[in-house]
């Protein structure tokens, strides 16, 4: 039990990652974006080109990655969503240009890496058992959850502490307050994107070197992204963190009890139970 | 090639075009007039196609089947489980913001996947289902396409006039007032949720069909085809395309879509590999593309709605 | 010289126009109170001054500069704040960072500022850790102007500051609009309790499906016999 729900943080800050990005922009443009895990591969295969293309190493990569996807999301919102947001499209329009572009960044990633596997490095990494809690766990994972922790704590510092980051929350939470307040909300939007796609890419990239790099991830990291997002309240990061710890220990939990095979299904049964009992989230006070 | 062999690949090609009609048809209901955003088309498309082939199939010692039931029967048993599985997820996401349904719709196809996938005993797993029968397999000879086709032809006349009187009826003009303002059709005494719930059911059954059409033609399935880019993502690029919101546009959206996306696998199959598997990730960025420009420059598709 | 002048304001959402040609004066220092009944169009005249719709035509210019089509953000800028009737708080943010994000645009140290807004609001001052969304109404209403006031506006513009609040909050609310409005910041407030807003206005306007109907004094306009018997109610 202990060992799953140690898997089950490690993989819960991995989400965390994703979700908080995803949180972000839904709270802040008002849209379902879900192009948002395909951006999470596009960082880990970015990450896979510094590292193995280029030949550089990983503590250069990474960041490398995080700082490329989140220019090309900030473009991509200019030539994508922005000129649909001007013609004034529904949350529906917006969401199904989302997947256009989902299906787009899939298939990009899969002609310049190939649809197969693809691995950062082919280093066999051993567990060793961890003294008084009896878990097994190899260095590789240890590091994972430290730069994901890290960087949360990072970004909830930033959200905490900063003007900009409250201006970020603001704005997620009622826009056009944030606009008579004053708040430069084309800013905010700006950063929402370089922030969020940032932290897209690190959770790509630690996924790929916990599992592997398939152009399927991003849309297989979708379901547990968008349940821990509706879990922790639209347009909360602190519930989207929350939210992701969530579904991580659920989907590892769960494998006591039923087939591995159906952890993916957790998400929808934990979306499903949340949306029936408190639809607005567990730690939203927020309308509709 | 000669006039015969095109002829062939016509009446195959409208074939497949015509069983898109039926799912347009059924997305045209469900967002088309009532505004509900269904994502996960390729659930409802894919528990028709599995429920009919179950119920029709020769024993076999691979998996649950072997009912040998006669195909109408087997359709009967289509529309009942995707209409039942259209319930099952409206129920907890019709009363909430529209998006919701839209996840809840993605996972429950990709939930229906992993079981058809893993529970080998059900459906046989990622080996699919062979042998499933087609209507009157003997007669028609060479002609048995175009006979089939006259079938599926016939399924669209059926759900379009359906359609069309539903829609023209009191009833559809509920559709269409929850589409353009739910507050306001709530405050006239409707019972939004019963009508936005009618509408899912219904579209997502005329789905299941358009799934058991499916199996009943091409005699094997499995959990791939029913993928989220050809059960779901290209029948929004058709309906858009189309005009949603337009019965006719959705027929037309089917046949041009699947027209042009079958003469791009045309052309790519002639290219050399590796090329040719480039190209196919190709035509996918292309049919991506193609729905960003239909969003900016005609939202509206090619026949708006009246 | 007039602070705020709109001049025969048209606005609609889509084809429908809401208001028609409606006029609308603020001298500086003046407590301005605009009552009508509900879909009279007040709220949209004050989106409008806002900056959140844009007028069809007629101009609006304020402290001489002509504002008419500026965006919200920059309306700010110039000292128009505005505090909706609804969603006025940023509600998962704390108190102290509602007051941080009203005063958002200014790059000076605002802590003095905010000593003086929760000495003007002490009730707040208690609850500044707490999250906005966890407040009373009373309460959330007074962050709402706390937030506003952050910018030092020379016009206020409240929109129904006392809706659904219990009676006796409507009168302490009233007082601190009073109290805003003698250190020196012009306001304009939309009311249902047309009576008390008119009772402690300087000026009234009547709006009437989205026409001005009467101007003239509060006290004036409480006394015309008309307008007891349209607009407040008889008696």
């Amino acid at each position: 039990m202990l060992q799953l729900a140690v898997y089950g943080v490690i993989s819960g800050s991995i989400l965390a990652l994703g979700a908080i990005g995803l949180t972000l922009v839904y709270g802040i443009l008002n849209f379902a974006n879900f192009a948002h895990g395909d951006l999470m591969a596009l960082g880990a295969y970015l990450a896979l080109f510094f590292k193995v293309g280029l030949g550089l190493p990983m503590w250069l990569a990474f960041p490398l990655s995080m700082l490329s996807t989140a220019f090309i999301a900030v473009g991509l919102d200019r030539v994508w969503f922005r000129p649909l947001r001007q013609r004034g499209a529904g949350v529906v329009l917006l969401a199904i240009s989302s997947l256009a572009l989902a299906l787009i960044l899939r298939n990009i990633i899969r002609m310049l890496w190939s649809p197969q596997a693809r691995y950062y490095s082919r280093t066999i990494h051993f567990p060793f058992t961890v003294p008084l809690l009896q878990v097994r766990i190899n260095w590789q994972q240890v590091l994972i959850f430290g730069v994901a922790l890290g960087l949360v704590i990072l970004v909830t510092l930033f959200l905490q502490r900063t003007k900009l980051g409250k201006a970020m929350r603001a704005t997620a939470d009622n826009f056009q307050l944030a606009l008579v307040s004053g708040i430069d909300t084309e800013r905010v939007v700006l950063w929402t994107w370089l922030l969020g796609a940032a932290l897209a890419a690190a959770g790509g990239i630690l996924l790929g070197m916990s599992v592997r790099l398939q152009p399927i991830m991003g849309w297989d990291l979708l379901l547990p992204i968008f349940a821990a997002t509706i879990l922790g309240s639209i347009g909360s990061p602190y519930g989207a963190m929350a939210g992701a710890l969530i579904i991580g220990l659920a989907e590892e939990l769960s494998t006591q009890f039923i087939p591995t095979e159906y952890k993916g299904a957790v998400s929808l049964l934990l979306l499903v139970v949340v949306l029936l009992v408190r639809p607005q989230g567990l730690f939203g006070g927020r309308r509709r | 090639m000669e006039l015969s062999g095109l002829l062939a690949a016509l009446v195959f090609t409208s074939i497949f075009a015509g069983i898109y009609a039926l799912l347009c048809l059924g997305l045209n209901l469900q967002w088309g007039f009532t505004g509900l955003f269904n994502i996960g088309i390729a659930g409802f498309y894919a528990i028709g196609a599995y429920t009919t082939a179950i119920l029709t199939t020769p024993p076999s010692p691979y998996h649950l089947g072997g009912f040998q039931l006669p195909i109408p029967v087997g359709l009967l048993g289509a529309l009942l489980t995707s209409g039942v599985l259209a319930y099952l997820i409206g129920k907890p996401t019709l009363r909430l913001r529209e998006d919701y349904l839209a996840i809840a719709t993605i996972g429950i196809a990709e939930t229906l996947r992993l079981v058809l996938k893993n529970e080998a005993w059900l459906t046989n797993g990622v080996q699919g289902l062979r042998d499933i029968p087609r209507p009157l397999p003997g007669a028609f000879g060479r002609a048995y396409d175009l006979f089939y086709l006259g079938l599926v032809v016939g399924a669209i006349v059926v759900v379009y006039v359906a359609s069309e009187r539903l829609i023209r009826a009191p009833w559809g003009r509920v559709l269409r007032a929850i589409r353009e303002d739910e507050d306001v059709a709530a405050s006239v005494g409707k019972d939004v949720f019963r009508f936005k719930m009618q509408a899912l059911v219904l579209g997502s059954m005329v789905m299941g069909l358009g799934g058991g059409f499916y199996a009943h033609y091409v005699k094997f399935i499995s959990p791939e085809t029913f993928n989220p880019l050809m059960g779901t993502f290209i029948v929004w690029v058709m309906l858009m395309a189309g005009g949603s919101g337009n019965n006719r546009g959705a027929l037309l959206g089917a046949f041009i879509v699947w027209g042009l996306w079958s003469l791009s696998d045309l052309v790519t199959g002639l290219l050399p590999p590796p090329l040719d598997t480039r190209a196919s990730y190709l035509r996918v960025i292309l049919i991506g593309l193609v729905l960003q420009g239909i969003l900016l420059k005609r939202p509206q598709g090619l026949l708006p709605e009246r | 010289m007039a602070l705020l002048e709109v001049q025969e304001v048209t606005v609609g959402y889509g084809e429908l126009p809401i208001l028609h040609g409606v006029s609308l004066r603020v001298d500086p220092g003046e407590l301005v109170a605009i009552v009508g009944p509900n879909g009279a169009g007040k709220s949209t005249l004050m989106k409008t001054i806002a900056g959140l719709l844009r007028p069809q035509e007629g101009r609006i210019c304020f402290a001489g500069q002509d504002i008419t089509g500026w965006r919200p953000d920059r309306i700010v800028r110039a000292g128009i704040c505005y505090v909706p009737q609804t969603e006025n708080v940023f509600p998962s943010l704390t108190v102290d960072e509602n007051l941080d994000m009203g005063a958002f645009i200014r790059q000076d140290d605002i802590r003095p500022k905010k000593e003086a807004v929760y000495a003007l609001f002490p009730d707040l001052r208690a609850k500044r850790k707490a999250r906005a969304g966890s407040l009373s109404g009373g309460q959330r209403q007074m962050v709402a102007m706390a937030r506003a006031l952050m910018l030092d506006p020379q016009l206020l513009l409240l929109d129904e500051p006392t809706a659904g609040l219990a009676p006796r909050l409507v009168g302490a609310i009233f007082d601190k609009i009073e109290e805003i409005n003698r250190s020196g910041v012009a306001m304009v407030i939309v009311e249902q309790n047309a009576r008390q807003a008119l009772q402690r206005a300087h000026r009234g306007y009547v709006l009437a499906m989205g026409q001005n109907r009467y101007e003239d004094t509060g006290k004036a306009l409480l006394e015309n016999p008309e307008i007891r018997e349209l607009f407040l109610g008889g008696r």
